[in-house]
């Protein structure tokens, strides 16, 4: 009604205020939304702590978890003592349940023992280390953990600072040093290393990436000449060793009844090639990347260029990380390299790589594309500018709330301090302590920083190491394992609210004990996307995560069809089916396909 | 006007409302206090965010640091810094100068802060906002508050192009290549010679998928300064992804031959170097003066710094490198000898001491220093090599083959090593073994002649 007076007589921004106050609104963007840099590249802004419901909840007490890492009496500035340890979830008695096994670093005289859990049908873990054999004390590092012998039991190997231990599993939680029968020797700081059937002759091989070898007495010191430990810079580096598995012979000597086969291993470092090359290697991925069927080795090597080791499919390698865009940031300058994290981050058929460097460094994600090169696209995937900066090591992807797109989580912990060391009196480690970090996949490959909303993994600063991912609650959706120096770890359950639904797969081979099929590539098929996922437990830092591949299939529901290419280049179809399952799909139970790679061809 | 100040019509109704002057003034009034409001959140946001200038009083003292467990003479160098400034806090100079010895001295937080106050208090010196944004670099980086630093010092007139060049780098690593693109262009179009921003545009090229363009600047910059390695290693991958493999293979060794650890010259960074100062300041200048061939003033600096630093073994042991470099074999020997007294559990001492041994032809004392040596770090494979040299050279044919076999255990790409045990495990009969030792050496070394005449000889 024309003239309606209104009772209120304070100014209205109603339908006639409205153009002026858009006005406004647009001008205040302008001027502060628009950042003083100009900076486009983070493609969603970040989040508060109340902005967004947390993923994981700290469940390592009230699930029996009660390890303290020991890293060595403080002070001395040990290098080793900095880079340790390592962790793994595995199901070491075939119950289908997820076991964990955690690595000491204290002195091999002190009473610290690495420690092995079995996780009982109530979910929770029991200390079951006295008597598994796995109860080992020393400077320990990383931990792999493959069926050597495909005898349907999953085997493990312990990386230490100058030495390796393999385990043979003798079922019911025991574990016999099987190191020099089987033919290992690594008299080098070994870090982290993986199982992978390089030769595809169907016997898992084993590759240890080595870091430097070491003076303990060579002293370290900032620019200001405070003592701090070393970086690898001052040492020569080392070669990677590739054991070459000679397949298990029940027949051998040595063998007896209820006795698994004895494992032996060639070392085949000169032969193969890996010898050509030395480096500071932390991290080590055996994947295919070049598109050929055959797994390559990638290994990060810290300060120094990164190797890809591109299997020749005829027993040797060629080193060519230089060539393929991967042994450099985006600046063609080296940085430090740890942790390694492998997933298909924008879904267009092609693995992609994350790499974790130190604070002043950023970390860095080698997208890859075409078929066999990557770059750096940590900017445009907005990873370059983090809430907050930091030294990262273990490093997984995982779908965490199911949307379909593969989420970041990183362990980080400093390796030289900034300010100073500890004022005396103060925790040794605390100049060393760094919030862990969680990053959103929030479509396309671009992510989103998550960490303030996520206290229970990064929440507390520590100087966290190793991160090993898994499904240990069997509910669907991924979970983690975190290590820590001189701390408890963190066993992490998922509680992120579900966008979605999930694919549980595990590829094995009935033919080879029905072992996890490492190197194996699956591709799921649902709702007209596909999503491609590698099978590998030697993945992050140091760590051996769960073989099995976890799949959030956002609003499909429905599995029209699962891709496997096996590791012996072979590629067969299955039936899809409801989402929202575990399935085991068993080579040469599917159709046989053309195996044509996976991917944009090169 | 009705007697109770409502305006009615002739019929006593209310007459309809006109607006007034106040009425026909609100929606204006409500403009301008929207745009106000909406200014001061959004300057208040850019301000918290590190807007160009930060905002608050100009400091009057310097920021408090923490100077116990460091090198004297960076302490020494830090108060008299200190000092200087309090004396006077209003120049630019005194605060920017605090800044660099503080940045020299890896405390970047207090650097960032004092070079801050420089800026502050002369804007025309594009020093202060550069060297606050190598600050906001390192040690806790912070590239959101570094970028705007850059900026502010590239925009000054006086700046050099080096800080163009840095700016734009730091634009490259951060993803933004067309705003690093301006700047690189500007400073090609001031110097097309500069090799620093044809290497940039090929990196920006690259980055933006246009690998022709990224090979014409590569080159490019490839031919102003051959010994980047960096430079080599994109054209390595450039090449490869373009199909040109000898072109790719010639660059990746080019890369491969050349240090990783390459830097531009940077004029004002480098007045920051010339502020560092201890026993790490004078090991770094003693290698500086070593490659470029001033080897006694080398060593000089290096006995000026052991009299200082009496302790310092990597001084020590970097004197007795130099020494024997120059052949005073005796004085490397005496410098060697103090190192193992500083350090008696260093590995490093008892293995250079063996080295100058050697040199004096004394292999028997030198076995003992290479034996004392590795019983300290066992997987050093040139220690077990020397020891297989000098036992060799004392008939010891059996601790040779140890220690070969030692050398080549840790190291199983030595060649030499391999080439030498496969040598001497055929002599001593043991063909199996010492052809499988030759033929390793040949693989390492395909131009090792020696180890394929051998090969071919029991062939």
């Amino acid at each position: 009604m024309a003239g309606d007076p209104r009772p209120n007589s304070r100014p209205q921004c109603g339908r006639r205020g409205f153009a002026p106050a858009t006005a406004g609104v647009i001008l205040g963007w302008l001027t502060a939304g628009c950042r003083p840099d100009g900076s486009g590249s983070e493609a969603v802004r970040d989040v508060s702590p109340d902005d967004s419901a947390a993923w994981f909840e700290d469940v390592t007490a009230a699930f029996g978890i009660d390890f303290i890492h020991d890293a060595g009496t403080p002070g001395t500035y040990f290098m080793p003592e900095a880079i340790g340890s390592g962790v793994a979830f595995f199901d070491a008695d075939g119950d289908a349940l997820l076991d964990v096994y955690l690595i000491q670093n204290g002195v091999p005289q002190s009473g610290s023992k690495n420690r092995f859990y079995r996780q009982e049908a109530d979910g929770k873990f029991r200390d079951v280390s006295a008597g598994s054999g796995l109860d080992i004390a020393g400077r320990g590092m990383g931990v792999a953990a493959g069926d050597a012998n495909n005898d349907g039991l999953v085997d493990v190997v312990v990386t230490d600072y100058g030495d390796a231990h393999f385990f043979t599993n003798l079922s019911g939680g025991r574990f016999e040093d099987a190191t020099r029968a089987a033919g290992i020797d690594n008299p080098f700081w070994g870090s982290s290393a993986s199982f992978f059937d390089f030769d595809r002759d169907g016997w898992l091989d084993l590759v240890i990436a080595n870091y430097v070898i070491f003076s303990p007495n060579r002293p370290c010191t900032d620019q200001a000449g405070r003592r701090d430990y070393c970086g690898p810079q001052p040492f020569p580096g080392t070669a990677a060793k590739l054991f070459r598995n000679a397949g298990a012979r029940p027949a051998d000597g040595g063998s007896g009844p209820g006795r698994p086969p004895p494992v032996r291993f060639e070392d085949v470092t000169v032969r193969s090639g890996l010898a050509r090359a030395t480096g500071p290697g932390l991290g080590v991925l055996c994947a295919d990347f070049t598109g050929d069927r055959w797994p390559d080795v990638f290994v990060a090597n810290d300060g120094k260029p990164n190797f890809l080791w591109v299997n020749r499919g005829n027993g040797t390698f060629e080193e060519e990380a230089v060539l393929r865009g991967m042994a450099l940031n985006a600046m063609g300058k080296t940085q430090a390299n740890m942790g390694i994290a492998v997933a298909d981050v924008e879904q267009d058929g092609l693995l992609d790589l994350y790499v974790t460097h130190l604070t002043d460094e950023h970390h860095i994600l080698l997208r890859q594309g075409p078929r066999g090169y990557f770059h750096d696209a940590t900017g445009a995937a907005g990873l370059a500018r983090p809430v907050w900066p930091s030294t990262g090591f273990g490093t997984v992807f995982a779908d965490f709330d199911l949307d379909g797109d593969p989420d970041l989580a990183q362990a980080n912990g400093r390796v030289k301090f900034t300010a100073g060391p500890s004022p005396p009196g103060a925790p040794f480690w605390d100049v060393y302590r760094e919030r862990n970090q969680v990053f959103e996949n929030v479509g396309g490959g671009a992510f989103r920083d998550v960490s303030p909303a996520n206290a229970a993994l990064c929440g507390a600063p520590a100087v966290s190491r190793s991160i090993a991912s898994g499904d240990f609650d069997e509910d669907g959706d991924v979970d983690l394992l975190v290590t820590r120096i001189e701390e408890r770890p963190l066993l992490l359950r998922n509680v992120a609210a579900r966008k979605g639904a999930w694919l549980t797969v595990r590829a094995v081979d009935d033919a080879l004990g029905g072992r996890d099929m490492l190197g194996a590539e699956v591709i799921v098929r649902a709702g007209g996307k596909s999503w491609l996922a590698l099978v590998q437990s030697g993945q992050s830092y140091l760590a051996s995560c769960d073989p099995r591949v976890h799949l959030g299939l956002g609003a499909a529901d429905r599995v029209d069809s699962i891709t496997v290419a096996w590791p012996d280049g072979t590629e067969e179809e299955f039936d899809g089916g409801p989402a929202n399952r575990s399935v085991t799909l068993r080579r040469g139970q599917g159709r046989k396909t053309a195996a044509a790679p996976p991917g944009k061809a090169q | 006007m009705s007697r109770d100040g409502v305006s009615r019509d002739a019929a006593g109704r209310p007459a309809p409302r006109r607006p007034g002057r106040r009425r026909r003034a609100a929606p204006i009034t409500i403009f301008i206090i929207c745009v106000a409001a909406c200014a001061l959140v959004g300057a208040a946001l850019w301000l918290a965010r590190g807007g160009l200038r930060s905002s608050g009083p100009l400091l009057t003292s310097p920021p408090a640091f923490e100077l116990q467990g460091i090198d004297p003479a960076a302490a020494e160098a830090i108060r008299t810094a200190d000092a200087a400034l309090r004396k006077d806090p209003s120049p630019a100079g005194e605060w920017g100068r605090l800044g660099m010895v503080l940045l020299a001295h890896d405390f970047y937080p207090a650097a960032a802060t004092c070079l801050e106050q420089a800026s502050r208090r002369d804007a025309s010196d594009p020093r202060w906002p550069y060297l606050q944004g190598l600050a906001l670099l390192q040690g806790t980086p912070d590239a959101g508050a570094a970028v705007p630093r850059l900026e502010q010092a590239a925009a000054l007139a006086s700046a050099p192009p080096e800080v163009h060049l840095k700016l734009a780098e730091v634009l490259l690593a951060q993803g933004e290549v067309e705003r690093a693109e301006v700047w690189l262009r500007r400073a090609a179009a001031a110097n097309p010679r500069s090799a620093r921003a044809r290497a940039g545009l090929g990196r920006a090229a690259y980055l933006r998928g246009d690998l022709p363009a990224a090979v014409a600047e590569l080159t490019a910059s490839k031919a102003l300064a051959g010994d980047v390695a960096a430079t080599h290693a994109l054209l390595a991958e450039v090449h490869s992804r373009l199909g040109n493999r000898d072109a790719a293979e010639a660059e990746r060794q080019a890369a491969a031959a050349l240090p990783s650890t390459f830097t531009w010259p940077d004029p004002y960074w480098q007045q920051v170097v010339a502020l560092w100062t201890g026993a790490m300041a004078n090991l770094e200048r003693a290698g500086d003066l070593q490659k470029k061939g001033k080897l006694e003033e080398a060593i000089q600096l290096l006995r000026d710094t052991t009299a200082r630093y009496p302790d310092a073994i990597l001084a020590q042991l970097t004197l007795g490198r130099y020494l024997l470099q120059s052949q005073r074999l005796a004085e490397a020997e005496a410098a060697f000898r103090r190192a193992v007294v500083i350090a008696p559990s260093s590995f490093e001492a008892r293995y250079e001491l063996a080295g100058a041994l050697q040199a004096q032809q004394r292999v028997a004392e030198a076995a003992v220093e290479l034996s004392a040596a590795l019983a300290l770090q066992p997987e050093y494979p040139p220690a077990h090599y020397q020891l297989a040299q000098c036992r060799l050279s004392t008939g010891d044919s059996a601790g040779a083959l140890e220690s070969l076999r030692a050398a080549v255990r840790f190291r199983p790409s030595f060649a030499q090593a391999q080439r030498d045990l496969g040598r001497m495990l055929v002599q001593a009969g043991h063909l199996g073994e010492g052809i499988e030792h030759l033929e390793a050496a040949v693989r390492l070394n395909p131009s090792d002649r020696e180890a394929a005449k051998l090969l071919e000889a029991l062939r």
